[in-house]
């Protein structure tokens, strides 16, 4: 009899043993998921939160509101008047440009704060060269051309435009020896985005629209007026004219 | 006697059939308290890597150059050119892994190019700085010109004005820019360039941030330890250059991914616009 109540105690006290044991193991369980499930549904919070964030911003991605945040970027004024105004977007300018492969410019030095390309095209053939444009002789094509840029310098040494509005814009410095128009009537506009626009012989010519970072030397007399701009960036790129005169330069 | 202990070891048998029964529910909450821990450190490890690009791209996010985060091809870090980084054998990347490069750039110290002079296969720049700053300490840039964006480092000359100082430097290997075959004698603008880093995982599933300069690797930091495999995705939101980076996360074979968003705000210019902004206007 004793020992039956013995082998009872002993089973009493083994159940209890076994049941703490597996109480315990369940508190803990217990314990460490709830504390998995409150990170995850933290987790799930804080990520829909990022998303939201995101689809709010992708709300808000319009061309406008990049150029204007562009601008708020660089500090520059007025993003309203750049959304409304593009006149020249240097970004897609040169997309399609004629490439000059090959003529790798072989100096040693290069003094000075202009733009200058490491290629050097001889002629434009209509439109945008992603490099120097270097001609001695102008072709009938780029006589032709109502614009021609360059992302380095231009340098021409007879030119005679034949279209009735001329642009040149050069990323550097832009030179012509002789500059002939057809008529005074005909529009031209000289644009150096970094360095000097040097017009060394102009004649029959009316008004010329011309911008240049640095300096501007026109000489031979052969215009009737010159019509600066101080900023090209503002004029061609922003569309901004803050002279009413050069309305006409930015069409 | 005999039949007591029977008795027992039967009510034994009962009781542990019983609390089997009881507990088994608890079973499976444990092993649904496993999963959520592995899903946890998922989320975890995600997240981490997202917060990472993310500073990547709020740097980007400082300037409009188009020199985005770089993905790279599955189960290798490469340079542009198709060469391979070198990494130890313990470091080495998951055949499966997908990394990602990117730099971030100091714009307080961009320095304007006044003369470059040819020195073999080194350029001699006098350049200054646009700021009130003091000439840039670190000698590792981005070199802008009208051709496109390079990496260039070296040594600096003694200052020889309060903002202005010589430099010879060279063109070096970069994981994000590619090599120009162009001179860089034409260079107008240097953006020192703070780091160089790269995302990957290792073949032990370790997380690793490596910064590079130059082509060679200077830090190779280890991020956490995560049961999962990832992968990058570059995705182009607009023509202008905005773009989207999505990780992917795989906890397991059969499981569904989990796919985390960094994304960047500001379209991007070209280097002659971007140079036009910077220098080409009256100050």
């Amino acid at each position: 009899m004793r020992s039956e109540q013995g082998i009872m105690v002993l089973f009493v006290l083994l159940m209890i043993v076994l049941a703490s044991f597996l109480l315990a193991q369940v508190y803990n369980t217990s314990l460490s998921a709830t504390s998995n499930v409150q990170q995850a549904s933290h987790y799930k919070r804080a990520r829909s939160k990022v998303v939201s964030k995101l689809l709010r911003s992708s709300q808000l991605r319009g061309v406008g509101q990049r150029v204007g945040k562009a601008q708020v970027q660089l500090q520059l004024h007025t993003a309203k008047s750049t959304e409304e105004l593009p006149i020249l977007m240097l970004s897609s300018l040169f997309e399609q440009a004629r490439t000059c492969p090959g003529e790798v410019f072989g100096e040693e030095e290069f003094l000075g704060t202009s733009f200058r390309s490491s290629f050097t095209c001889t002629d434009s053939f209509g439109g945008a060269v992603s490099g120097n444009l270097q001609a001695q002789q102008v072709s009938a094509e780029l006589r032709n051309n109502a614009f021609v840029a360059a992302l380095g310098y231009i340098a021409l040494a007879q030119y005679e435009p034949l279209s009735q509005e001329v642009m040149l814009l050069a990323g550097g410095d832009l030179s012509i020896d002789s500059l002939v128009c057809v008529s005074e009537e005909q529009r031209i506009r000289l644009v150096s985005l970094s360095g000097s626009v040097v017009v060394r012989n102009i004649s029959g010519c009316g008004v010329l629209g011309v911008s240049a970072v640095q300096d501007v030397y026109v000489l031979g007399g052969g215009y009737r007026e010159i019509v600066p701009f101080e900023s090209s960036l503002e004029t061609f790129v922003l569309g901004l004219s803050p002279d009413p005169r050069v309305s006409w330069i930015t069409g | 006697m005999s039949s007591s202990l029977l008795e027992y070891l039967i009510a034994l048998c009962l009781t542990s059939f019983l609390s089997w029964l009881i507990f088994q529910p608890f079973a499976v909450l444990k092993r649904i308290d496993e999963q959520i821990a592995t899903e946890q450190q998922i989320i975890e490890g995600g997240l981490l890597l997202r917060e990472h690009l993310q500073y990547g791209l709020m740097n980007y996010d400082t300037h409009r150059l188009d020199i985005s985060p770089r993905v790279h091809p599955r189960g290798s870090i490469r340079f542009p050119s198709g060469k391979s980084l070198e990494l130890s054998d313990s470091t080495e990347v998951d055949s499966e892994a997908v990394p990602v490069s990117y730099l971030i750039l100091n714009f307080s110290r961009v320095l304007r190019v006044h003369q470059t002079t040819k020195n073999e296969e080194q350029v001699l720049v006098y350049a200054c700085g646009i700021g009130d700053d003091s000439p840039a300490e670190q000698f590792y840039f981005l070199s802008l010109s009208v051709d496109g964006i390079g990496v260039v480092a070296g040594v600096r000359q003694e200052p020889v004005a309060s903002r202005c100082s010589s430099y010879l430097l060279r063109e070096v290997p970069s994981l994000v820019v590619p090599l120009r075959s162009s001179a860089l004698l034409y260079m107008r603008a240097l953006i020192p360039i703070t780091f160089e880093r790269t995302l990957y995982q290792d073949s032990s599933g370790q997380l690793r941030l490596v910064s590079t300069r130059g082509g060679e690797v200077v830090e190779n930091q280890p991020l956490g330890h995560y049961p999962f495999r990832l992968e990058w995705e570059k995705k182009p939101l607009s023509v202008d250059g905005i773009s989207m980076f999505h990780l992917r996360v795989f906890g397991g074979a059969d499981s569904a991914p989990y796919t985390f968003s960094a994304e960047h705000t500001l379209s991007r210019v070209s280097s002659l616009h971007f140079l036009t902004y910077l220098f080409g206007e009256r100050s």
